[in-house]
């Protein structure tokens, strides 16, 4: 996209995955968020009045199916090996 | 109800801060906005990690999250400076790029998803200020925040697009609830989230101590923000300085529990109990006030 070149204009195109970035790209992958969501969370948000689990992908599993299906169709898989 | 809106919440805010997302589900309630639930939506994905391993999974995902939305038929409001400005940047890049966004939608086809870029994507700054409108918020307070000292921390990405003025928009809504805004030098500074992937002793000593250093020299109740990412640094960064005894006691709020709180929402209804630096201190001064 254009305005990358404008914003960051000394940003190169990665070669190897930082390993601080490593862990957020698999929680990505794996569970379409990048947080953990625990049933202790679920607990507390209960307690505040909301749904235990929110409405995301974390309740939709198909959600992260939809996401494995768009890795597979942009061709990450090699690049997923990366990580 | 007369207004909706899509209600992406992104992932911070439901996981770890989801006393903002009771605070804001509760004030939208009270100002009679529905907030519509984007089931299915995922990480939107976030502008600098996925961004940087991928340009077109980011794109993907976020064609898909809106998706959703358009399907709701309403616009997107997002709480989060970082989801806005991946959900707006590949919106406002897809409506603008034919081929693009063909690209796109034949992958999501094969999910039975289509963008079609009939929504808009608003920062709840933008719906607050723009939608809801100043008058309004100002009418609906019970509570004036007269007595409240506050610093803004708006967050490196309000400052991004000039044209929006959403940084102008964020301090009128804080005036809005009655609260006294307290300059401070070093308000432009980032809290340190980025750097945190490359230096992490870096990002704590020398952007989010300094920037406490600053808002603690001007004597304020909290710092009020909208930024998930900034909310989490700045009271996870005084945790971890309290650890090397350097004590700092600034509690940090979401507008949206400001915002119920000046509505008269009980606070241990949106869970205010679970900040990790109490906010009693900012709730009994608006009680000292208001009786």
């Amino acid at each position: 996209m254009e305005e990358n070149r404008d914003l960051y204009p000394l940003r190169k195109p990665l070669r190897k995955i930082p390993e601080t970035y490593a862990g957020a790209i698999k929680a990505l992958l794996a569970s379409a968020h990048l947080p953990q969501f625990s049933d202790f969370t679920a607990d507390e948000r209960e307690e505040i009045g909301l749904e235990p689990v929110p409405p995301t992908a974390w309740k939709y599993k198909e959600a992260v199916k939809e996401l494995e299906e768009l890795t597979k169709k942009i061709g990450l898989e090699k690049k997923k090996k990366l990580i | 109800m007369e207004k909706k809106f899509a209600f992406f919440l992104g992932c911070t805010i439901p996981a770890s801060q989801f006393h903002v997302e009771a605070a804001t589900r509760k004030a939208f309630e009270k100002l009679g906005i529905e907030l519509l639930d984007m089931e299915g939506a995922t990480c939107c994905s976030d502008p600098e990690i996925s961004r940087q391993f991928d340009e077109n999974l980011w794109l993907h995902i976020a064609a898909r999250n809106i998706s959703i939305a358009e399907k709701l038929n309403a616009n997107i409001m997002t709480v989060c400076n970082g989801c806005f400005d991946t959900l707006n940047k590949v919106n406002e890049s897809l409506k603008a790029d034919e081929k693009l966004k063909n690209e796109i939608n034949r992958d999501l086809e094969a999910i039975g998803k289509e963008y079609k870029g009939t929504v808009k994507v608003l920062h709840a700054i933008e719906v607050l200020h723009d939608e809801i409108g100043l008058d309004t918020i100002s009418k609906a307070v019970v509570k004036p925040l007269k007595n409240l000292r506050v610093a803004l921390q708006p967050g490196c990405r309000l400052y991004h697009d000039d044209e929006k003025k959403l940084v102008e928009k964020f301090t009128a809504l804080v005036k809005a609830l009655g609260a006294q805004i307290i300059d401070y030098p070093l308000i432009r500074l980032c809290c340190g989230v980025p750097a945190l992937y490359v230096d992490a002793e870096f990002s704590l000593m020398e952007r989010t101590k300094k920037k406490l250093e600053s808002v603690q020299s001007v004597n304020v109740d909290c710092i009020v923000t909208f930024c998930p990412a900034c909310y989490d640094r700045l009271e996870k960064g005084q945790l971890d300085l309290r650890s090397r005894g350097i004590n700092f006691s600034i509690p940090i709020l979401n507008y949206f529990e400001l915002l119920a709180l000046a509505l008269d929402i009980d606070p241990d209804d949106f869970g205010i109990y679970l900040h990790r630096i109490p906010a009693d201190g900012v709730v009994e001064k608006i009680e000292e006030e208001t009786g």
